[in-house]
């Protein structure tokens, strides 16, 4: 059996950091990174004998817009467990997270494929945790330690093993992404940690429905390399089963500089983390209320939003995913829209020169000087006639640095279009006349020329001469004073 | 009620603790005579009785999410046995990586 004949079972585990001010269970601030070891620390999450954990309100808010966004279930009675495991970056030797009562279940996320496909892939569960600190493994083997990242509000979502190709994982993870920062829960940027995933993946021949035996994969630090470490991992067991080997269920870390993955342990007996209610904290009982005020603090979602500026603008798919991409970009296709009705131009606009500009200079959209009503004006100056498309970038280019207004740019610096034809033809007869060689060739055949005359016209008129009447006036001209037919 | 022998080494591992070999017996006993006090409560009938989870009637027990000052890292860091440049500083953890 070759490669092809296998498929992929892959389902991940995602670690979002919440954005909340402070910690989950006590007032330390989350804003830890670049700032010096273990100063965002106290007694609480240093878990030092005597203290309390109470829970951020954020915490619980944000989590369930998250369960809200994923269509789970919330749990009505949810409460805290203890996992307990020994490493050095868990200073209490027990993890508070969430076991048996978990506050999110049976979600979903929509995934959109290359060739324009979707699939659904399940959500089984959505809990809070506490995340850990960090360890550095200095060169000399010393084993450092910072718990400024201890109790920074962590959600695990775990997916159901829905996906059959590293391209569905990393559609997966593009879209978890957007609706987490839709709801501006996280900003969910792996290289920075504030999403992390681990993987399982296990191979079988396609059409059979028994899984093989998984292995999971961790650290990977994009989603590139989680792509990467599904191909190797895919084709390193496939390899093994035509070997007639078996696939021992190992937990792998992924080398990103050598391509490859490597055991980082072999799974003899089920993991025990002797998980228990956590005493410290009550439980949480989620109310209609509670699920009503929630509810209300959540913006339109990626998927609905796609599908409304689809049914609404008319506008291509490929452009309304696009800008959806980014929440406030399209609002601000919106309400350029609003100004001026041609949804399509002005989302070309915005994909081609503003999302350059903005991608070249590093900004977000909201710190861009052009108003959104302002490009729709200048889309609407163009539409009328009063400057072509070509000066249209140049209007554009003084919006985008000065923030002025488009009318009074063509004003001020005299870019109205030249469309009267009297005044366009009496530009081209003195073109021609000063111009009587590119004539004589066209007369032999050279029609190239042509192209030369044009450009002689645009540059005479500084670009303002409608292009469209140039080259109608310019060819009935040749044709009356010189018998050349251009094609 | 009896424990294996196995199952106390095994206990002792995920606590992170060394044992002596001879000292396993005692421990055994000691643990199945925790096992058979706690067997006494089989004996209630809890049919119809939700578990409880927690001793105290609280719940939804919540802090707003305001910052409050951390401790000074040299209080954090006074009872580590070694430190370096605001570390804790241990000895290596793991092989291989």
């Amino acid at each position: 059996m070759s490669q092809e004949e296998f498929e992929t079972v892959i389902g991940l585990e995602v670690h979002v950091q919440l954005n909340t001010k402070t910690k989950i269970f006590c007032n330390c601030s989350t804003d830890y990174s670049n700032k010096p070891a273990n100063t965002h620390v106290c007694e609480v999450c240093m878990g030092l004998p005597g203290v309390l954990p109470v829970l951020n309100q954020n915490v619980l808010q944000y989590a369930m817009k998250a369960c809200m966004a994923l269509e789970c279930d919330i749990t009505k009675e949810t409460k805290f467990d203890r996992k307990h495991y020994f490493y050095p970056d868990l200073p209490k030797a027990y993890q508070i997270s969430q076991f048996d009562k978990p506050i999110g279940e049976r979600g979903r996320i929509r995934i959109e494929l290359e060739d324009g496909s979707e699939r659904l892939i399940g959500v089984t569960r959505i809990h809070m945790e506490e995340d850990a600190g960090k360890s550095l493994h200095a060169e000399n083997g010393e084993t450092l330690v910072d718990y400024n990242r201890a109790c920074v509000p962590l959600l695990e979502i775990v997916s159901e093993p829905d996906m059959r190709t590293p391209e569905e994982a990393r559609a997966y993870l593009e879209k978890l992404k957007l609706i987490m920062r839709y709801i501006g829960v996280s900003d969910c940027d792996m290289e920075n940690g504030s999403l992390r995933c681990d993987v399982n993946v296990s191979v079988r021949p396609v059409g059979t429905e028994k899984f093989g035996t998984k292995v999971e994969i961790k650290n990977m630090n994009s989603f590139r390399s989680v792509v990467r470490a599904l191909e190797y991992e895919k084709k390193r067991q496939v390899r093994q089963i035509k070997r007639d080997q078996r696939i021992l269920q190992q937990t792998m870390l992924w080398d990103d500089v050598k391509g490859e993955t490597r055991v980082m342990r072999t799974k003899e007996n089920a993991d025990d983390y002797r998980y228990f209610p956590e005493p410290d904290l009550p439980p949480v009982h989620i109310t209609q209320d509670m699920i009503q005020e929630v509810s209300q603090l959540l913006p339109e979602l990626p998927d609905k939003k796609v599908d409304r500026i689809i049914k609404t603008y008319q506008i291509p798919a490929y452009n309304a995913r696009l800008m959806a991409e980014d929440r406030e970009l399209s609002d601000y296709f919106e309400e350029a829209v609003r100004s001026h009705n041609n949804p399509v131009s002005i989302s070309n606009w915005i994909l081609s020169e503003l999302l350059r500009e903005l991608n070249k200079d590093l900004l977000p959209i909201r710190d861009c000087k052009i108003k959104a009503s302002h490009l729709g004006k200048l889309v609407y100056l163009i539409d009328s006639g009063v400057i072509s498309g070509k000066i249209a970038k140049d209007v554009f280019e003084e919006m985008y640095k000065e923030g002025s207004e488009p009318e009074s740019i063509v004003k001020s610096r005299g870019l109205t279009q030249i469309s009267d034809d009297s005044q366009i033809q009496e530009i081209i007869l003195a073109v021609l006349t000063n111009n009587s060689q590119s004539v004589h060739d066209m007369q032999a055949g050279k029609m190239k020329a042509f192209g030369f005359l044009v450009g002689q016209i645009m540059k005479e008129t500084r670009g303002k001469a409608n292009p469209g009447k140039v080259n109608e006036i310019l060819k009935s001209l040749l044709r009356e004073k010189y018998q050349i037919e251009c094609p | 009620m009896s424990i294996e022998v196995e199952t106390v080494r095994r206990l002792f591992e995920l606590s992170k603790l060394s044992v002596a070999e001879e000292e396993i017996a005692s421990f055994q006993g000691d643990l199945e005579a925790m096992l058979d006090y706690a067997k006494s409560l089989e004996e209630v009938n809890t049919d119809g009785v939700e578990p409880t989870f927690f001793i105290t009637p609280q719940a939804n027990v919540f802090r707003e999410d305001v910052v409050s000052p951390s401790l000074p890292s040299e209080k954090v860091l006074q009872e580590a046995p070694t430190k370096i440049h605001r570390y804790f500083r241990l000895p290596k953890v793991i092989e291989n990586i």
